[in-house]
């Protein structure tokens, strides 16, 4: 290992321009001439526009424009289009309704985009969105799967009958149905993953800037893939070819997921700019991010497990419904069927798997992919049923767990739920675990709790994930309508500096760090001769972006393709300088030697060499020193771990206090430790997060009552413990550096963990089951019903 | 949403009725009204500044009495429009009865908000509304008789304290619902 090369765990380099204040956000960004955009939206979950009257704004002091659905139509703007096409079971493909920019005629979600005013001052355009009119028919509602999915319920679209976007299925019914049927017992639980708002720390914010004299439009977007962008709303809604769009997503301050996708705003402003030939810039509000940013999660399931005699998964049964939104977001129906039901194996050999999902429609804001998209609900509904089935078969948790786990020489294994697992040792993460949370002495622990009035409970949950979605045939084959490979350029300075283009988008996972790492390990180059570019189309070659733990596994790998051609190229190079043959040259810490000899060359030499080429094989080598590769995964990484969670209960308030945390995960081959324990940390806050403070609520008729920091409760630093992280190594076996991903783990192991935890703790009521969040009030009226 | 609310009124049923039906005395005793017109016999126009929690605007009512059954009965049917803020919508059933030589006033009110005032302010959506209610029917008892006092149904053993006491204890709850705030 290289000082600062991989393994590592080298500071961030991004830290110092972040807590300086020098961060460059999307809002920082203002450009000459600039007009500001307020969006007017939607009042009411559904309802019909009677009239829409804007004079009154338009004459407002400060205004310059005001843009309606109806303006946009009229100049052929497209509808937001859906990346990931589900086909349901009967093979009719989903239903896809269009998703105008600003809403034609019907409003579907409270937050729906109506108009759009362009002011001088974002003053003047707030004060003007005011005074437009807009006369609403309030038309009948449906905010939950349950409302969505009763008898006669009002459609939120009239070609989904049901409110059904799709009814798809995977794993096979039949051999499902037989394994349930020598069944020795059979375990049931029904599931609520709670639905939840992803609250970045930095709002969506959009600038388009139109250039009249290029005839060539720039947005800025907060977004965690700029390419994706430029490519939907260049190709589905705005009709602008790629040589006439640049994309730039600057510094983003957290995505998780929730900067994924193409928004309307993208669309608006990059449009509105050449409407009024200035650039108009949006940023979102608090409250506006609430009822616009995509949400995640929302499924309601209902799952049984056969078992046979001696605790062996025989099969697994899952029905589930997960709630849409109004509108297919980029992702929304990927997230449900093949991140979500591809993962129901988990870590265990269950024979045979059917799953059934039903995508359905409200008229609530958009559901999309949140930090694990999918893979904390399947984790979640199967850790639970787990624990039950630990319960009901009186077997040890762990040990049913470690009897049905696929075992270090089963792989590669095959599903019954379409994924092949490369590698993995899930026995050996579960030991870590227990051995780093002390569990052999959770009793004593228990009791000293008891002796404050405090009930303890120590939860495990063990989860699989499947990161840096591919290959991109597969994925087509599977509705992806995009490839999901990434693309890195390494350019080599004429001084031997290097600068590194990603596809990879960093809007906290540090790739300016890791990256430099990767450079540093593979050319002896400095590191901090080492610039990583990342967010701008008009500088990177092309990129699919940050999602899904995917940059390290995926744009990780691209960049080391890359970085395989320069060491290649150099040692030609040496070659000729050195006279000697390019396979006798040995390329290490910087320095290109003729093998077995004391002839060197530093590296810098040779990069001179290729730009002031003098003295170099201009007959056979090209001079320059860049390369670019693309990097088509072969198969998903598949990261796994063990976590555990101690909870302290109050039974006189209800109040679960998370008193220790412990994560074992198995990350494959590890750049930065530092960062991959940051990352950890970030997720299992989520994960705590969600299990004990987190829900978006709505009422019957569609009003979302979450909608701000006093009603949706994030975690703060005062509900958590300090985490016990630790790692378990089995490198991945398909791409060069070995690496699965580790952005995501945090929040998929966590939610089962801590809920597994607090239902042990209420054991002596006879409670065994608590819906997320598991609030005071919740535990409370459980405690309260037990006892009464 | 539903509320209700009752008050003892020394006035009698007939002057009650009269002064609800006049534009110039509700405008003086609704909270925050900046203009108030009527369009016709039954229908009422006002702008009114409201502040529900977080939110402060501009809401511009439409209201309209139905079931008129002068003077003991009638619906009060509106709806309110605050721009970016949202809305407000519902209706109240107001009774009079002549009782203890004076006139008690009853309402029973559903109301529905959306938008902004949903999002942020739906749990103070009802602590606003009943002090609305209760400044509207406090300053109306006043202007008619400064003597009134105003009973809850459910508080109805506190008929013994006088407007300014209620109006204490409605300061002081509302000083701790946003001591309460500041804490979380």
């Amino acid at each position: 290992m290289t000082e600062n090369g991989i393994g590592a765990a080298v500071r961030r380099k991004e830290d110092h321009r972040f807590i300086t204040g020098k961060g460059q956000y999307v809002d920082d960004i203002n450009r000459p001439n600039q007009l500001y955009a307020v969006i007017l939206r939607s009042p009411l979950a559904h309802g019909k526009i009677k009239s829409l009257e804007t004079d009154a704004a338009k004459a407002a002091p400060g205004v310059v424009a005001v843009f309606t659905g109806a303006d946009m139509a009229a100049a052929g703007v497209g509808g937001l289009p859906c990346g990931w096409g589900i086909t349901s079971s009967d093979g009719s493909p989903m239903a896809e309704p269009g998703h105008p920019p600003l809403a034609v005629d019907v409003v579907h979600h409270v937050g729906d985009q109506v108009a759009v005013v362009l002011a001088e001052t974002k003053a003047a355009a707030r004060d003007a969105v005011e005074l437009i009119e807009v006369d609403y028919d309030d038309l009948p509602a449906v905010a939950s799967l349950d409302a969505a999915g009763a008898e006669g319920a009002p459609l939120v679209w009239d070609d989904a009958p049901g409110n059904i976007c799709f009814d798809w299925e995977i794993g096979d019914a039949a051999a499902t149905d037989a394994a349930f049927a020598k069944a020795a017992q059979v375990v049931s639980i029904d599931i609520v993953n709670n639905r939840l708002i992803a609250n970045a720390m930095e709002p969506r914010a959009a600038i388009g800037d139109y250039d009249s004299g290029k005839d060539e439009y720039t947005l800025f977007t907060t977004s965690q893939n700029p390419h994706v962008i430029r490519m939907l709303m260049g190709a589905f809604v705005l009709g602008i070819p790629e040589h006439k769009l640049r994309v730039v997503s600057p510094d983003v301050g957290g995505g998780f997921g929730s900067k994924i996708f193409h928004y309307a705003e993208e669309a608006i402003v990059t449009w509105a700019s050449k409407q009024v030939d200035r650039p108009v810039k949006w940023t979102a509000d608090r409250s506006e991010s609430f009822i616009s940013d995509a949400h995640g999660r929302d499924h309601v399931s209902h799952a049984e497990l056969a078992l046979s005699e001696d605790g062996e998964f025989l099969g697994l049964r899952v029905d589930t419904r997960a709630n849409l939104g109004a509108y297919l977001s980029t992702f929304g129906p990927a997230v449900p069927t093949i991140l979500y039901a591809t993962l129901l194996a988990g870590t265990y050999k269950t024979p045979a798997i059917h799953a059934r999902v039903r995508g359905m429609f409200t008229h609530t804001v958009p559901v999309d992919a949140y930090r694990g998209a999918g893979r904390p609900e399947a984790s979640y509904l199967l850790e639970r049923l787990v624990d039950r089935a630990a319960k009901v078969t009186g077997i040890d948790p762990i040990e049913l767990r470690r009897r049905n786990f696929i075992k270090p020489d089963e792989f590669p294994y095959q599903t019954p739920v379409a994924l092949e697992y490369d590698i993995g040792d899930y026995d050996a993460a579960v030991d870590k675990a227990l051995e780093l949370a002390d569990y052999d002495n959770f009793a004593q622990r228990r009791e000293e709790s008891a002796s404050r009035g405090k009930l303890r409970g120590v939860g495990i949950a063990t989860y699989i994930e499947a990161c840096g979605i591919a290959p991109s045939n597969v994925a087509g084959a599977l509705g992806a309508r995009a490839g999901l490979y990434e693309a890195g350029t390494v350019r080599v300075n004429p001084t031997g500096s290097v600068s590194v283009f990603t596809g990879s988008h960093s809007h906290g996972q540090g790739h300016e760090t890791t990256f430099a790492q990767l450079v540093t390990e593979a050319l002896g180059v400095d590191f901090d001769n080492v610039s990583i570019v990342h967010g701008d189309t008009a500088k990177v070659p092309f990129g699919m972006g940050t999602y899904g733990s995917r940059s390290a596994a995926v744009g990780g790998v691209a960049l080391m393709n890359a970085l395989e051609k320069i060491r290649t190229k150099s040692r030609k190079i040496a070659a000729h300088l050195l006279e000697a043959s390019a396979e006798d040259i040995e390329f290490k810490d910087g320095k290109l030697t003729v093998v077995g000899t004391d002839r060197s060359v530093a590296f810098g030499d040779v990069a001179m060499a290729a730009y002031v080429p003098h003295n170099y094989p201009l007959d056979t080598l090209e001079p320059g020193l860049e390369e670019t590769a693309f990097y088509d995964p072969k198969n998903f990484t598949f990261p796994a771990g063990c976590h555990i969670c101690e909870v302290e209960i109050d039974p006189d308030t209800g109040v679960v206090d998370v008193v220790s945390f412990t994560a074992a995960d198995d990350f494959g081959r590890i750049i930065n430790p530092m960062i991959v324990e940051g990352q950890v940390h970030g997720g299992v806050t989520q994960g705590i997060g969600q299990a004990l403070y987190e829900q978006c609520v709505y009422d019957d008729s569609g009003q979302l009552l979450s909608g701000s920091m006093m009603d949706y409760c994030l975690p703060r630093a005062d509900n958590l413990p300090n985490f016990a992280v630790t790692t378990n190594v089995t490198p991945c076996t398909h791409n060069v550096l070995g690496v699965k991903g580790c952005g995501e783990a945090g929040a998929i192991g966590t939610p089962p963990a801590v809920i597994n935890a607090v239902v042990n703790a209420l054991s002596e009521y006879k409670i065994d089951d608590m819906p997320m969040p598991a609030t005071p009030e919740r535990v409370w009226q459980a405690i309260q019903s037990a006892t009464n | 949403m539903e509320i209700k609310g009752e008050y003892q009124i020394d006035a009698s049923r007939e002057a009650v009725w009269d002064a609800l039906n006049d534009p110039e005395m509700l405008k003086k005793c609704i909270p925050g009204c900046e203009s108030l017109e009527q369009i016709s016999a039954t229908e009422l126009k006002a702008k009114v500044m409201a502040a529900i929690g977080p939110v402060r605007a501009r809401f511009d009512t439409r209201l309209s009495l139905e079931n008129l059954n002068p003077p003991q009965s009638y619906t009060l049917v509106g709806e309110s429009k605050a721009g970016m803020a949202g809305f407000g919508r519902g209706s109240a059933a107001v009774r009079l009865e002549e009782s203890n030589g004076g006139t008690l006033l009853t309402y029973n009110a559903d109301f529905k908000v959306g938008g902004k005032l949903a999002q942020v302010g739906s749990r103070l959506v009802m602590g606003a509304t009943k002090k609305t209610a209760d400044d509207f029917f406090g300053t109306f008892s006043r202007e008619l008789d400064p003597g009134a006092m105003r009973m809850d149904i459910d508080e109805a053993t506190g008929g013994a304290m006088n407007s300014m006491t209620w109006k204490a204890i409605g300061a002081a709850v509302a000083l701790l619902l946003i001591w309460w705030f500041l804490l979380r």
